[in-house]
């Protein structure tokens, strides 16, 4: 029983985050917001999903 | 008075960045500009706040009374993530101007372990409701004013004759030794 429960907390809350996800995707950036960019450069963090994303922006960028 | 040193001390003594070590990741990536540091201290402080009593409340009434402990981290984490995602939502429909200065931070405090590690903290010290509210709020104030510190700090250090092997990174490290060695000196005050 305590792994039912278990299961369902994490479907439920697995699903709550996809959803807000979604719909954070599909929320318009405000005006003036649409490329914004940390300025961070330090923590040499390579896991980083925003030093990623930049990386295969500039790639692209060069292509 | 309990409550008080518990403020104080989550502020100074166990600071999360200088005494625990957790948040690392921003407080020498975005310590550049103290606009930039402030903008993170904010976001950090509300994400914080909001996931630590989300979080608390989980831990109360669904997985204890369940006897679901082993889900505790797994669990923490996707409130955290949904909390961040809930947040840069509401930002970019409702407070355009916020979202410009803090929304560029909300991706990065997903993965700041000093978000998850308040949670943490906040259970397994067995804090009741008024008690986890207070750490919560005390540990990111610290974290702000640690990282506001050291930006100013980085900002002067631009301008000053310093050895170029030292330059940016290394002299950063040493700054960020020298403010540890200083607040552990007010180890003992509460």
């Amino acid at each position: 029983m305590q792994y039912l429960f278990a299961g369902v907390i994490f479907i439920v809350l697995a699903a709550g985050f996809l959803l807000l996800a979604m719909l954070n995707k599909k929320t318009p950036k405000p005006a003036g917001c649409e490329d914004l960019k940390p300025e961070c450069s330090g923590c040499k963090n390579i896991s980083c999903g925003i030093k990623i994303a930049n990386k295969i922006k500039a790639k692209g960028e060069e292509n | 008075m309990e409550l008080i040193a518990l403020f104080f001390g989550a502020v100074l003594i166990n600071n999360v960045i200088l005494s625990q070590f957790l948040g690392i990741c921003p407080f020498l990536g975005v310590s550049k500009k103290t606009s930039s540091a402030i903008g993170m201290g904010a976001a950090v402080t509300v994400v914080i706040v909001l996931a630590s009593t989300i979080t608390w409340v989980i831990n109360k009434f669904v997985l204890t009374t369940l006897d679901i402990m082993f889900m505790d981290i797994i669990v923490y984490i996707l409130v955290i993530a949904s909390i961040v995602q809930l947040l840069e939502m509401l930002m970019k429909k409702f407070m355009p101007p916020l979202y410009k200065s803090m929304g560029v931070f909300l991706p990065l405090i997903t993965t700041n372990c000093a978000v998850l590690g308040t949670v943490l903290m906040n259970i397994n010290n067995g804090h009741d409701f008024v008690q986890m509210f207070i750490y919560s709020l005390g540990i990111p104030l610290g974290f702000t004013l640690v990282i506001f510190l050291f930006s100013s700090i980085r900002e002067r250090l631009e301008h000053a004759p310093i050895p170029a092997p030292f330059k940016g990174l290394p002299i950063a490290l040493i700054v960020a030794t020298f403010m540890a060695a200083a607040f552990s000196a007010l180890k003992g005050m509460f």
